[in-house]
């Protein structure tokens, strides 16, 4: 018992960071009608920002997230220069080629740190510790920040004017054209977006987990899951769904070991994508019908 | 021997779409199915078709119940239906349009010549190109190309979605002339359309839908004539005038 | 489009029926061996291409086919005594119920969300293959004994023998793809991908069609999985993992989705271009991921493809550089 609420909190925090990539995907998703399959690989840089500057330039890992922030947004401005002009033409090409890109970043990072995953050290050691629960320092800094932005960006999204755009944008492009907003442009900072807050959490996780070159495509899928089950374009939902899958995956590696965590977002993909249209058929049943 | 729908019912969410169309058709008839703006009528249609399978009522071909059947069951039945949006398979040649749809009725390879023949002198397509791309292709030639792909297959009823829209005048009357030619080989024929010259132009009977049902059916004359029909189209004010 | 796919075929066909004897008789081993490793990545992109290029759908997925073929052949070899046929039947049987699970997820999803569906399921494959350690022994994988390396029980299987079952069989594969093609279920599959609602409309069962494509193509690489098990010996879970799912992808790609030629350019210019250039582990992978890149950006219709649309040589380039001016003015 004790260990499942020690890996449930834990879950829950995860499930926070998990919600902070999820965010930007969901909207990329939504926005563009398309998924980028180079989103993991913003997180993992966002790692490696962090990893040079606390690391290898002895600078406060703080800084490290800025760094973190910037890198995969600059990488994901020029992504959307290069690709947006396929991006109207076919949805299935820019998948192909956000692949390649991912194959792409993530080898040269394996390159680059000769493939072997990266210890940073913790912004702040130690932990904290409430009956059987034990979350490191570290971890609370990477929910409680993933949540901060997560919120951020929805009261961004409600009252600020890009914010506006983007949604009106993500709602009825043609409509948003027609009234004089920027398409080209919202789609530039949605791509940025994206970058800034899987950049982030990647920034928040490498004390965590390491910096790992190949954590991206993996990434990108727990991303991908989360938004389906939130619900696409919502990042209130990316939230719900982000701290579910943190949760289902939590009681599976304390229930099954933690080999088969990795399984956990595959299936639970595959079940949502699945039922997720007899669901929603059964809702739409029972409301009643006006005439 | 009819295609016949009674008493059909669809709701999205709250909203009733349809509630109560019926129509008939018989071999070699031709109806026109009419009704003003948002009454239904792309709905009914995708009704018949089984794009959308009905809350209530029934769809009857001859003898069989298509009534839960999705589209391509009703075309193996003997259904078949264009597109408003003209519905080909835009790269690939005018020939092998056609060779898809013979792979999808299973016609017998020995039989195909013959009917793509029999199809150019009843759509006038003599004159095209069998190997340029469909896409390549003036908007008319595209027009009666989807057409003999609806037919190719020998159905025994025909749905034509608004077959008239961005034609002129003259391809328009073109148009109405294979509409009767289909009609007199046989074939049932429903036309949604608009063009309301044309439907009295071209129909032997017609069906009016408003608010999802069916107000009305008989001849064309009558049809403008009557006052729900008018009323539904102008108004109230105008019923009496 | 029939005769552009008859010369495609012909030539095709015409490569493989020339090389076969010349490889098996000119005895230069290191030359076969990469003869060998094209024609199982051929079968692999042939797999993916009777998908991508006759279908509407994308899949991340081959490499579990593929992993699953090969694994089938070894554990039924070494548990069962049956052999190469007896593998490959095993293997088969697999990954054509995995192939129609998948394919019959196709009808409620559409586009990405099939992609990544698929990717899901491969990735699930894998990490059973990683992880069912008392079956597959997991990260240290497997090795065929070479008492188990038979066709049948009683025929062994020398490494010239599988050699030439692997050409056989790329051959009979290739016949296999061109005849269906331009069979009537064929046509009926490429009506799905040119339009499926029209494809609906006229009779046509799109999740049927999508079936079939499926299953074709999980049997074909299942097929090649099962060879390149019995051609080199060793197996480790990599053959199920994305890395191969991605160089299908590559290969099909590159070659030209949708044409018969392109998938054995592709092979070819994939497990020879490493050689040549001797670019290995994680810059090599840069490169293909680059050479993807250019191709979708630029090539969308592959190597293959391009030449059959434009021609080829100068003449070719020009009408392609026209016809993007063109469409660009259009856009």
């Amino acid at each position: 018992m004790n260990a499942i609420l020690d890996q449930l909190a834990n879950g829950v925090a995860t499930g926070l960071v998990y919600a902070l990539v999820a965010a930007g995907l969901s909207l990329l998703f939504k926005g563009l009608d398309t998924v980028n399959f180079a989103h993991g690989e913003f997180y993992v840089l966002g790692g490696v920002a962090t990893f040079v500057v606390s690391v290898q330039l002895h600078l406060s890992p703080w800084l490290g997230l800025v760094l973190a922030m910037a890198v995969p947004a600059v990488i994901a401005i020029v992504m959307h220069a290069v690709l947006g002009g396929i991006l109207a033409k076919n949805p299935l090409n820019v998948l192909l080629a956000t692949f390649a890109v991912s194959l792409i970043v993530s080898n040269l990072v394996s390159f680059a740190y000769a493939g072997v995953p990266q210890p940073v050290p913790a912004f702040v050691d130690g932990a904290l510790t409430l009956g059987p629960v034990v979350l490191t320092y570290q971890r609370l800094i990477a929910a409680a920040g993933s949540l901060v932005a997560v919120v951020a960006l929805v009261v961004w999204l409600r009252r600020s004017r890009t914010g506006r755009s983007l949604r009106a944008v993500a709602d009825n492009r043609e409509g948003a054209r027609i009234i004089g907003i920027d398409t080209r442009k919202v789609d530039r900072i949605v791509f940025a977006v994206s970058g800034v807050t899987a950049g982030l959490a990647g920034g928040f996780m490498a004390p965590v987990t390491q910096v790992s070159p190949f954590a991206g495509l993996p990434v990108m899928v727990t991303a991908f899951v989360v938004v389906v089950i939130g619900g696409v374009g919502s990042v209130v939902g990316a939230l719900v769904g982000g701290i579910v899958l943190g949760v289902v995956e939590a009681l599976t590696v304390a229930l099954a070991g933690v080999q088969w965590s990795p399984l956990v977002g595959y299936v639970l993909l595959l079940v949502v994508l699945l039922f997720r249209g007899p669901i929603e058929q059964l809702l739409l049943r029972r409301r009643r019908v006006i005439a | 021997m009819s295609l016949a729908a009674k008493g059909l019912v669809k709701h999205f969410g709250g909203v009733r779409a349809v509630n109560g169309f019926d129509i008939s058709v018989e071999p070699g008839e031709i109806v026109g199915l009419i009704g003003p703006n948002g009454a239904g009528k792309t709905t009914s249609f995708n009704l018949l078709t089984g794009l959308v399978i009905a809350d209530g009522g029934s769809v009857r071909l001859d003898d069989h119940d298509l009534t839960r059947l999705r589209p391509w069951g009703r075309a193996r039945r003997g259904l078949s239906r264009t597109f408003q949006h003209t519905a080909l398979f835009p790269d690939l040649s005018i020939s092998d349009n056609l060779e898809v749809a013979y792979a999808a009725s299973r016609r017998p390879r020995s039989t195909r010549a013959a009917r793509t023949e029999e199809l150019r002198e009843l759509l006038h397509l003599q004159g095209v190109d069998g190997r340029a791309a469909a896409r390549s292709l003036p908007y008319g030639v595209q027009r009666r190309v989807s057409i003999a792909i609806a037919l190719a297959g020998e159905p025994r009823y025909l749905l034509l979605d608004e077959p008239a829209a961005g034609l002129n005048p003259d391809e328009s009357r073109e148009l109405s002339g294979a509409v009767r030619s289909i009609a007199g080989v046989g074939v049932g024929v429903i036309l949604v359309e608009h063009d309301l010259e044309l439907v009295g132009l071209t129909s032997d009977r017609v069906v009016v839908l408003a608010a999802g049902a069916t107000i009305f059916t008989g001849d064309f004359a009558d049809a403008v004539r009557d006052e729900r029909v008018i009323e539904s189209y102008l108004g109230k004010r105008f019923r009496d005038a | 489009m029939r005769r552009r796919q008859t010369v495609e075929g012909l030539i095709t066909i015409a490569v493989l029926v020339i090389a076969w004897p010349v490889l098996s008789l000119a005895h230069v081993p290191y030359v076969q061996s990469l003869a060998a490793l094209i024609a199982i990545y051929y079968l692999l992109a042939v797999s993916l291409n009777v998908i991508m290029g006759y279908t509407d759908l994308i899949s991340f997925g081959q490499a579990a086919f593929f992993g699953v073929g090969a694994y089938s052949a070894v554990l039924t070899a070494t548990h069962l005594g049956a052999g190469l046929l007896g593998g490959v039947l095993v293997g088969v049987v697999l990954s054509a119920v995995l192939a129609l699970v998948v394919s019959s997820v196709s009808r409620t999803l559409s586009g990405v969300y099939f992609a990544l569906a698929t990717m899901a399921a491969a990735e699930i494959v894998h990490i059973v293959i990683l992880n069912w350690v008392d079956l597959t022994r997991g990260p240290l994988g497997l090795s065929l004994k070479g008492a188990d390396r038979v066709l049948v029980p009683g025929v062994p299987l020398s490494g010239d023998a599988v050699f030439q079952l692997i050409m056989g069989v790329s051959i009979v594969v290739t016949i296999g793809i061109f005849l269906f093609v331009r069979s009537d279920t064929g046509v009926r599959t490429i009506g799905v991908r040119e339009n499926a609602a029209l494809s609906a409309s006229i009779g046509i069962v799109p999740t049927r069609q999508r079936a079939i494509a499926f299953l074709i193509s999980g049997v074909v690489a299942s097929v090649g999985g099962a060879l390149y098990a019995f051609n080199y010996g060793i197996l480790t879970p990599a053959v199920s993992s994305l890395t191969y799912s991605a160089l299908a992808l590559l290969m099909v790609i590159f070659g030209g989705k949708g044409t018969i030629l392109g998938p054995l350019v592709g092979a070819a210019v994939f497990v020879v271009l490493p050689e040549a250039i001797g670019l290995q582990g994680a810059l090599g992978q840069v490169a293909f991921a680059v050479v993807l890149l250019i191709v979708v950006l630029l090539l969308p219709r592959g190597v293959v493809g391009s030449i059959a649309t434009h021609g080829g040589g100068v003449g070719g380039a020009i009408g392609m550089i026209r016809a993007r001016t063109a469409r660009k003015k259009e856009a």
